[in-house]
């Protein structure tokens, strides 16, 4: 059966959340709950000596203070690479390994208290030498790769050759910035012991099993005696696996209440996950008349102080490779450690500082060939039925990545770029003239991302239908909105034949066991979205056999590959060489999904990751000071897009469906970021005619590349 | 040790109910119109995200006027009349803004709708999307990429009685 798309105005929790109703987690509070916060570290490296608590431990309200003498804290267990504990970080250190590390846990009656006993600390600090920016880390060489195995590898076939006796080599070196998710509500993390002897954790994670599971290892529980609970998220995007729960589960055992810890916006910016700041090496080999021959993809991510998930991340660098198929073609993905605050998952996972670069690139080759730049992706880009070399394992003892020979089950990307082209086309058309002094430029870029991490995904639905009464259970979260209960709803509706207002969907706590491996990699409808629809399935197959009363089924879905999406960005970009100020006029996404069972939450999805992908490209950074410091510890001054910054955007769903799901879906969460970031620069460098050194591209950048500063090749 | 301070006792009539709120420590005094709101309610209609003026997600209308409430002090505004996205619950807005998809993860959601309410109060009716994005300019969003709801807070406004 198909699922029919519809923008079902029944929004599961849109018109709760607009009404003012909605507790987020950052305002949750349970009786008697102790008020947390931690002692940071002000330095990019340092060893507090000794702490002076005393006068602490005597203020009013204070109820414990735990330094890392008075405990023997364990390690948070991090994410597995693979089978390997890679991202093991010690939840609390006397050494500080980056600015904002927590080096002494407080809790206290009120957050008031808590802050002013946190003020009584006398931290003995010894300032350590480290590093502190990724330039420093790249001279260090292998020194600073924080991965035991070095750089993550592949290669077919011998791209060196190719280099050596090629017509065309071009190689261009860009660089792109730390950015911050920049989600709205402040992390946060409540911990309640039970009566039973273990804990209920009230964390916004986008995998909550995960979550139980390094919980229940740090605190030497069995997985039963942890609950891992997600009340409404404000904004996630990957970013919101912070260590808080693990301190607040340090403070909530040492004296058996519950403990909240929150972080005030400004230790956000430390203290949470960060995209990782990047330089990249692409290096291609042409015919003269445009035929790839070989290409080389070398980046360097800086994970910060811990490796977290940054393995995972660096290695999905290699989708931006893979979508331009050569016989030659060698990848290397470094992670490298500094002495800043921690980079992990953040939407995209790796994949735009890559995919920026690679497009960029892109453009300059057809720049220099004298090739129409849609035309060069028509002809290179990867098709349907082709292998797809980013799908794979790595093999942990020598970084070595081995593809698995997965197929591309279905790619509508040349009706995206025809449509792109289609659509710049008419927006020049119709575009007032720019304004005197200004220069004005197009430009396109293509991208190729996954639907769920690829390996252990899974999502479990338990279905209860009744004549006009449907529960849908589901494990599955939603990360800040993305609309996963609307879409279960809807699915599970159109399979039973139930209106909206019959149905009811829970999305449950760890503690129903309906196993979800999380809301990462755009893959909640793909994976959840089949359970529910499997699940669904059964108790249909046993309606029709007319069996009585109310009838169930369950369902535990592994999905069967990582179906691509696809997306194009055109962009119109005026620059005004003088300032090197620059006006988005314009954006048009093609975007190839799959089915889009629900075309105004998609639409919402894409729209967000443009706007995402605009700031990063042209507005986003987070600036460190030469010993590891935030430079800006603003909102104000960060630069997230606002809504006067956004140009008109057009988004087209191309008429695709992925053979490989029942529901004919693919991922809709992160693909629309990708393609936008090297649009707007290939736009940027069209209109002024030099190249820029990476991102953002700030007035400053632009007008430095204007006067010929900053281009690292022509 | 015991909690032995004193408490200030704040009463402000928010959403038209009048609210007592008891907030204790030295820094009570300094204590702004969200924390205050955020210290006895449930669920506070007034997010707080950034606690520096720079997002709006904790707007509200005091005394008529809209202010940021992360910021404006609780005891220079006691006893005022404080309107907070509830006090738009009647209205057709938060369902027009539900069904334009311009709420997604809906932390910065209320602060708009008050916002909205407030234009629509005063009979603002921008001609383009682009105008009421200036009007709109010190509410962040991460979500949505404003679009829909620009979309839907143009139509909404210009729809508006006159009042």
């Amino acid at each position: 059966m198909t699922i029919a798309g519809e923008s079902s105005p029944a929004l599961r929790d849109g018109l709760a959340k607009a009404r003012g109703e909605v507790a987020f987690g950052s305002e949750l509070r349970v009786a008697g709950n102790l008020f947390a916060i931690a002692l940071r570290s002000p330095f990019g490296h340092a060893q507090l000596l000794d702490v002076d608590a005393a006068a602490a431990r005597c203020a009013p309200g204070v109820v414990a203070v735990l330094t890392p003498w008075d405990l023997s804290a364990p390690d948070v267990p991090g994410d597995l690479f693979y089978d390997q504990p890679l991202s093991r970080r010690p939840a609390l250190s006397a050494e500080a390994l980056h600015v904002g590390a927590p080096v002494v846990l407080l809790a206290a009656e009120t957050l008031a208290q808590a802050y002013e006993a946190l003020r009584l600390l006398r931290p003995n600090w010894l300032e350590l030498p480290g590093q502190f920016s990724l330039e420093g880390a790249l001279s260090q060489g292998g020194a600073a790769e924080a991965l035991p195995f070095g750089a993550v590898h592949w290669q077919q076939g011998d791209p060196q050759a190719i280099f050596a006796q090629a017509a065309i080599v071009r190689e261009d070196i860009l660089r792109t910035s730390t950015v911050q998710a920049g989600a709205l509500e402040p992390y946060w993390a409540l911990v309640e012991p039970t009566a039973q002897g273990g804990f209920i954790v009230h964390n916004g994670v986008a995998a909550p099993f995960e979550l139980r599971r390094q919980m229940a290892e740090f605190l030497g529980l069995s997985l039963q005696q942890v609950e891992v609970r997600c009340p409404p998220v404000g904004g996630g995007f990957g970013s919101r696996s912070d260590d808080l729960a693990f301190l607040a589960a340090l403070l909530a055992r040492h004296c058996q209440r519950p403990v909240r810890m929150q972080l005030q916006r400004s230790e956000g910016w430390l203290a949470g996950r960060v995209r990782h700041g990047a330089q990249l090496r692409v290096r291609s080999a042409l015919t003269q008349q445009g035929r790839l021959l070989a290409r080389e993809l070398e980046v360097w991510y800086d994970t910060g102080a811990f490796a977290d998930l940054g393995p995972y991340v660096v290695l999905r660098a290699l989708r931006s490779l893979a979508l331009y198929p050569a016989e030659h073609q060698r990848f290397i993905g470094h992670l490298l450690r500094t002495n800043k605050p921690v980079a992990s998952a953040t939407r995209g996972f790796g994949n735009p500082q890559a995919t920026f670069a690679v497009e960029v690139h892109n453009a300059r080759i057809c720049k220099q060939l004298g090739i129409g730049s849609l035309e060069f992706r028509q002809k290179t880009a990867i098709r349907a039925g082709a292998i797809n070399p980013s799908v794979g394992v790595v093999d942990t003892q020598t970084g070595a990545f081995v593809p698995k020979g997965a197929r591309i089950s279905s790619s509508a990307l040349p009706w995206c770029l025809q449509r792109a082209q289609q659509g710049l086309e008419e927006a020049i058309t119709h575009l007032p003239a720019c304004a005197p002094g200004w220069l004005r430029g197009q430009g396109v870029a293509a991208a190729m991302h996954t639907t769920g991490k690829g390996r252990a995904e899974v999502s479990t639905a338990e279905v209860f239908w009744t004549p006009g009464l449907l529960r849908v259970r589901s494990g599955a979260t939603d990360q800040g909105g993305t609309g996963v209960a609307s879409v279960l709803a809807q699915i599970a509706g159109q399979v039973l034949g139930e209106p909206p207002e019959a149905i009811v969907v829970e999305l449950c706590s760890t503690a129903a066991e309906l196993a979800d491996s999380g809301a990462h990699a755009s893959s909640r409808t793909f994976v959840a979205g089949a359970a529910v629809w499997d699940a669904c399935q059964l108790v249909l197959a046993r309606r029709k056999a007319g069996e009585p009363g109310e009838l169930s089924a369950r369902s535990a879905w592994h999905p069967d590959g990582n179906a691509p999406p696809f997306a194009t960005c055109a962009a119109v970009v005026d620059v005004e060489p003088a300032t090197g100020l620059c006006q988005v006029r314009w954006m048009g996404l093609g975007v190839d999904a799959g089915r889009i069972l629900n075309p105004r939450q998609a639409l919402g999805q894409v729209l967000g990751a443009a706007m995402m992908g605009l700031g990063f490209a042209l507005y986003e950074r987070l600036d460190f000071t030469a010993d590891g410091r935030l430079a800006s510890l603003s909102v104000a001054d960060y630069g997230t897009p606002r809504a006067t910054d956004m140009p008109p955007i057009d988004v087209w769903f191309a008429p695709s469906v992925e053979e490989s799901h029942p529901l004919g879906v693919k991922g809709i969460g992160e693909i629309g970021l990708m393609p936008v970031a090297p649009a707007l620069v290939n736009a940027i460098e069209a209109a002024i005619g030099r190249p820029l050194p990476g991102l953002p591209a700030t007035p400053e950048s632009v007008w430095r590349a204007c006067r010929g500063e900053g281009g690292t090749c022509t | 040790m015991e909690n032995t301070e004193k408490t200030y006792t704040w009463m402000a009539l928010v959403d038209s109910t009048p609210r007592q709120v008891d907030l204790t420590g030295n820094a009570s005094l300094a204590e702004a119109i969200a924390a205050a709101l955020q210290a006895e309610a449930l669920v506070d209609p007034s997010k707080i995200a950034c606690s520096e003026g720079s997002c709006g997600a904790c707007c509200v209308r005091v005394d008529g006027e809209r202010l940021l409430s992360c910021l404006a002090p609780a005891w220079r505004h006691f006893g005022a009349r404080i309107e907070t996205a509830a006090s738009w619950r009647a209205t057709d807005l938060p369902m027009r803004l539900a069904q334009a998809g311009a709420v997604q993860c809906g932390f910065c959601t209320p602060g708009l709708v008050v916002a909205l309410g407030d234009l629509a109060d005063h009979g603002v009716k921008p001609k383009t999307e682009a105008e009421l994005a200036d009007l709109l300019q010190a509410h962040l969003c991460r979500c949505t990429g404003y679009q829909q709801l620009l979309h839907a807070g143009l139509a909404w406004l210009n729809e508006q009685e006159n009042s």
